[in-house]
């Protein structure tokens, strides 16, 4: 398996199990990986053989909808802390689900702690990946529905492993 | 009977948290394996259950497991690991340090009481 099915499969698991969706991850069109503007995004560092990073970005909107299906739609509504915390906990979950895909393969690597952040800028996928490897693996996954969440990935090719 | 999450994650102890009350059982909460230890030293004869994760800041839920079973007042305590670790050696290591049962997240509410009756021991 490579990253990129080992995080799609991931996030197929996350949307199904976690927030009720039945849609699998694609990849996101060539428009929608030169750039994504969300208010939310949730990062982890990857450590390992091929170290590498995670976010999961989404709108307002859509993190708010997140939530609210995470907590069983609460009377007062999810609060602003819920919405990061949703996010966080959501790419903990499909960053444990890739590490276990890539077990025992080069690309394997070990989490770190999500972190998360307004996203006050557009997030340039190309750009951000620049201080990884030429050879990395990078990729951006989206749903076919639940919003606009967005997955984005890259991981450094570990030495003497072909391209995915 | 209360049922206890550690858990670093707020979303993640309130989605255990719908789950444990659906059920019937008190639900308690806690963010760090510090407080959860200084909560299960208050309610150790009330509490039927833990629900920990493995990954949390400062001390990790293996450690956690460690000592509540190092501790005669709280060894008896089942204790479920509820975790994104889903790789064998990890679950291995948690049943080897006294894990009753291994839950992996992703995970739906229905799967989550069906793992909490068990290991309460439901239906026996």
């Amino acid at each position: 398996m490579n990253p990129q099915e080992a995080f799609g499969e991931a996030f197929a698991d996350v949307l199904t199990q976690m927030l009720g969706e039945d849609a699998p991850s694609r990849p996101a069109t060539p428009e929608e990986s030169q750039a994504f503007r969300r208010d939310l995004v949730a990062t982890m560092v990857l450590e390992g053989q091929a170290p590498g990073l995670v976010c999961l970005a989404a709108s307002e909107e859509t993190a708010r909808e997140a939530a609210n299906r995470l907590l069983g739609f609460p009377a007062q509504g999810p609060r602003p802390e819920d919405l990061r915390d949703a996010l966080a906990e959501l790419l903990n979950v499909i960053a444990g689900g890739a590490k276990a895909r890539l077990a025992g393969t080069p690309w394997h690597f070990k989490l770190r702690y999500p972190s998360t952040s307004a996203a006050s800028a557009d997030v340039d996928s190309s750009s951000s990946s620049s201080s990884f490897s030429s050879s990395s693996s990078s990729s951006l996954l989206s749903p076919t529905s639940f919003g606009d969440l967005l997955v984005w990935f890259t991981l450094n090719q570990p030495e003497g492993c072909p391209p995915p | 009977m209360k049922i206890l999450s550690i858990d670093d994650s707020s979303v993640a102890r309130r989605t255990v948290g719908l789950t444990v009350e659906a059920l019937g059982y008190e639900f308690l909460e806690a963010a760090s394996g510090a407080e959860g230890l200084a909560l299960l030293g208050k309610n150790r004869d009330e509490v039927t259950l833990v629900l920990l994760d493995w990954n949390m800041p400062g001390m990790d839920g293996l450690e956690v497991l460690q000592r509540l079973k190092a501790d005669p007042d709280l060894a008896g305590i089942p204790v479920m690991m509820v975790t994104t670790e889903v790789e064998r050696d990890n679950m291995v290591t948690a049943v080897r340090a006294g894990a009753k049962h291994y839950l992996t997240k992703p995970y739906t509410p229905e799967q989550l009481a069906v793992r909490i009756l068990q290991c309460l021991g439901a239906g026996k």
